[in-house]
């Protein structure tokens, strides 16, 4: 069997995934929200023939006791927003917006993804989500979060009233003929008429069906419920698995599901988070991972500790042993990345805050500390054995550690035959190998 | 004078698309070029969004019926433009406070404080069939209550961060003054929102906010504590100056300056180097497609004739600008912008260029205060 290939995209942040990435001297603090920033990173991310460029989302600010956490790091601002404005800034990268199905409605939805793949040529991706953080509610109206079993079942009734939208015109709808006065072919645009357990929704676009049908379907999250999800509707995974045994297990669990809904586990792309610390010598390396780390702020990720944990853990001593017992024994329903957490603090005898340090540094998803051919070689260990088919990159800080992955470990990837070296298509279904979905066609 | 544009995939006449080069639909593309054109006249903003036409009328097939999401499409023309407003349709009908502020905060980012958001209500007519949300009020008195006080949660937002409250200091590691952020525990009749915002103040403080008018709008004076620029569509010089008159009294009951609410008129021109030629041209179109019921009013003409109409309007009381809505986008957009926008310039009542980097700024608009300030 030939070397399979890696799929790279990369995810943005205000400052860069390490929570004090935003502190590194080569970081303009006050640059962060402008449309240069943004543009920088997707023009680097071109430059490195990356699948896509990532936006996550957040509905609530990030706070503790009614007070934002002020060494703490903003969240992504609105995901539509970057995509749409860097987007003329390149010709070839794809796009993954985040938005949710707990906080907004399909039509609307619907709607701006068409465009967003419209004003892309065919470049955009909808990363799925159904918002984890509780605290959203209380911006919407709402007394307490959605339950997940109903935050999912609103999801797939969502997406599938979205893909109903985009169907809707079939591809010679559009007749545009000036001298006989006919725009469209009404005939060929079929009316909605949804009714279902959370929305009812009847008409169609007055947008032509965009240049990739739908945009690729993207999903995060590896809650049993988020994993089932996942099978039925994602064909790139956005994965927060940290360890490699983890991520092999995950992924096979969601290509196993696939066939039960009718689809091949094939076309599935798992991309795990990745924050790469590159140095010339692992020693470098090392150091720069120190460096950042102490210019983390213990009350960071103290709060991100307890956040995650829904567990308060400010008044423990913090060189005490992670209390793994009281938190299990308070709370339920644990995500993935918290459960495995507490087995590590558990074994190693991790501090809080040596675990505070863990979920902050990167955001408790996975990270490489070393030269770009140790980079290279854990990614090739991955991909081998199952783990993932390419990563969604973290860099610890924008733009510098960034521009040093484009430079010094694309060009490893592509000499080992591990990545492209010439994007092949224009759409970003081309990029990752996923085919148009047919009009009308319920996967 | 205000001098905005209007921006559609082909022009605001609903035959507008048989005449253009391309009758199909092409994107991003017409609304960039577009965009350029109108900052290359110096106007102060384009408008995306606006309806070019009603549902029923849209249905039938013989018009152009294309909507885009104006949001992507105005993320879209950030990076193509330096200078010009660029201002986005959002009805508030079954719009979320939170959302509102976020995407625009946002885009005021991105945009370097270009941004204003175009507020209104769509109707049951236009969303009813589209959202069936049986506890969300979709017309009538509640439907207005609920517009009023969605304006003032998004702005209670954009204010929950005051101006220096976004410090980003790298060397003592404070992102932000927490005591500077503010929750803003708003519980209404229809909202309850905490906050605070999770994007820092805007960089106009807030998007300047721009209204779309309806011809009898009960909610207006609960609107003139927040509206900053009012688009109307008047038929006559009479009817603008009542118009103006009301929202500025109305204005001054809210304790504004009545120059702080600025009346723009919207008006279709239908532009040609001879009059003969206008005429023949709207002949053309209004035989290819009869124009509309309502909506703005349309003026044909020379663009000399044009320029004087609106000195004149403008000189009356009438209205503080226009909202240009080009018949044909790729004919009279650059007819204003080469042959109307001079006229304005040689007449004194446009200048050359732009006046300071935002929105606000090319408005004559204060940048709004945040009411948590000190």
């Amino acid at each position: 069997m030939s070397q399979r290939q890696l799929h790279l995209g990369v995810f943005t942040y205000p400052g860069g995934h390490h929570v004090a990435g935003w502190r590194h001297p080569s970081v303009d603090p006050h640059g962060i929200l402008g449309y240069d920033y943004y543009r920088q990173m997707a023009v680097t991310a071109e430059r490195g023939k990356f699948d896509l460029l990532f936006v996550g989302d957040m509905l609530a600010a990030r706070e503790k006791d009614g007070r934002v956490i002020a060494q703490g790091a903003l969240n992504n601002i609105d995901s539509i927003s970057i995509t749409a404005a860097v987007s003329g800034a390149t010709e070839k990268l794809g796009f993954v917006a985040t938005l949710s199905t707990t906080y907004n409605e399909p039509y609307a939805i619907a709607e701006r993804f068409a465009t967003l793949d419209h004003v892309t040529n065919g470049r955009a991706g909808w990363n799925i989500i159904t918002t984890a953080n509780d605290d959203a509610a209380l911006n919407f109206s709402r007394k307490s979060h959605m339950e997940k079993t109903l935050r999912y079942q609103r999801a797939k009734e969502f997406v599938d009233i979205c893909k109903d939208l985009w169907d809707g015109w079939a591809d010679d709808a559009l007749v545009a003929d000036g001298k006989g006065g006919r725009f469209v072919d009404a005939s060929k645009i079929r009316q909605l008429d949804h009714k279902g357990q959370f929305f009812a929704v009847k008409g169609a676009l007055d947008l032509p069906r965009s240049p990739q049908g739908w945009p690729v379907m993207v999903q995060a999250g590896g809650s049993p419920a988020g994993t089932e999800f996942a099978a039925q509707v994602a064909e790139t995974i956005f994965a927060a698995q940290g360890r490699r045994e983890e991520a092999i297990k995950f992924r096979s669990t969601v290509r196993e599901r696939m066939p039960a809904y009718g689809r091949d586990p094939e076309i599935l792309k798992v991309l795990p988070g990745l924050m790469p610390i590159l140095g010339s010598t692992e020693k470098e390396a090392l150091d720069k991972e120190k460096e950042l780390n102490e210019l983390l702020h213990p009350a960071v990720g103290i709060w991100m500790l307890s956040e995650q944990m829904k567990f308060r853990l400010y008044d423990y001593p913090q060189d005490a042993p992670l209390p793994t017992a009281e938190i299990r024994a308070n709370g339920s329903n644990f995500t993935p990345r918290v459960v495995s957490l507490m087995d590590r603090a558990d074994k190693e005898g991790l501090s809080i805050r040596q675990c505070g340090i863990q979920v902050a540094a990167s955001r408790s998803h996975g990270s490489v500390v070393g030269t770009p051919e140790q980079v290279v070689d854990h990614m090739k260990l991955w991909l081998d054995e199952g783990a993932c088919d390419g990563f969604n990159i973290m860099p610890a800080y924008f733009h510098d550690e960034f521009e040093l992955f484009v430079d010094q470990v694309i060009p490893l990837l592509q000499r080992r035959g591990l990545y492209r070296t010439e994007y092949e298509g224009t759409t970003l279904r081309d990029h990752l190998g996923l085919p148009k979905p047919e009009r009308f066609s319920k996967a | 004078m205000h001098l905005l544009a209007s921006l559609a995939a082909h022009g605001w006449h609903p035959a507008a698309w048989r005449v253009s080069a391309a009758t199909g639909f092409e994107g991003v593309s017409s609304f960039r070029d577009a965009a350029r054109t109108a900052e290359r006249g110096g106007l102060d903003a384009v408008l995306l969004g606006l309806p070019t036409a009603p549902m029923a009328a849209r249905q039938k097939g013989t018009l152009d019926s294309l909507h885009l999401d104006p949001l992507p499409l105005l993320g879209a023309l950030i990076g193509v433009t330096k200078r010009i407003g660029l201002c986005g349709y959002w009805p508030a009908d079954v719009a979320e406070p939170y959302h509102v502020a976020r995407v625009f905060a946002t885009l005021d980012h991105l945009a370097g404080g270009r941004t204003g958001w175009i507020a209104g209500l769509d109707g049951p007519t236009e969303l009813a069939q589209r959202f069936q949300k049986p506890d969300l009020p979709i017309s009538g008195p509640d439907a207005d209550a609920r517009f009023v006080e969605l304006i003032d949660v998004a702005r209670q937002l954009w204010d929950s961060w005051e101006d220096e409250s976004f410090t980003v200091d790298q060397k003592t590691g404070t992102f932000a003054v927490s005591e500077r952020v503010h929750p803003i525990e708003h519980e209404g009749r229809f909202f309850t929102v905490r906050g605070p915002l999770n994007v820092p103040r805007p960089v106009q403080g807030q998007p300047v906010i721009l209204y779309r008018d309806r011809p009898f709008d009960p909610a207006r004076a609960a609107l003139a504590l927040s509206a900053e620029i009012v688009l109307a569509e008047c038929a006559t010089v009479a009817e603008a100056q009542a118009r103006r008159a009301e929202w500025r009294g109305l204005a001054g009951k809210q304790e504004r300056d009545d120059g702080d609410v600025r009346l723009v008129a919207r008006v279709m021109p239908i532009l040609a180097g001879t009059e003969e030629e206008a005429t023949r041209r709207a002949a053309e179109l209004d035989g290819l497609v009869p124009p509309l019921a309502g909506g703005a009013p349309r003026f044909v003409g020379t663009p000399e004739r044009f320029a004087a109409w609106m000195i004149e309007w403008n000189a009356s009381g009438a209205c503080d600008g226009f909202d240009i809505l080009p018949a044909v986008m790729s004919i009279d957009l650059a007819v204003v912008v080469e042959h109307v926008v001079p006229v304005l310039r040689r007449r004194g009542v446009r200048s050359a260029g732009y006046s300071g980097s935002t929105l606000r700024q090319q408005f004559g608009l204060e940048r709004a205060a945040s009411r948590y300030a000190a």
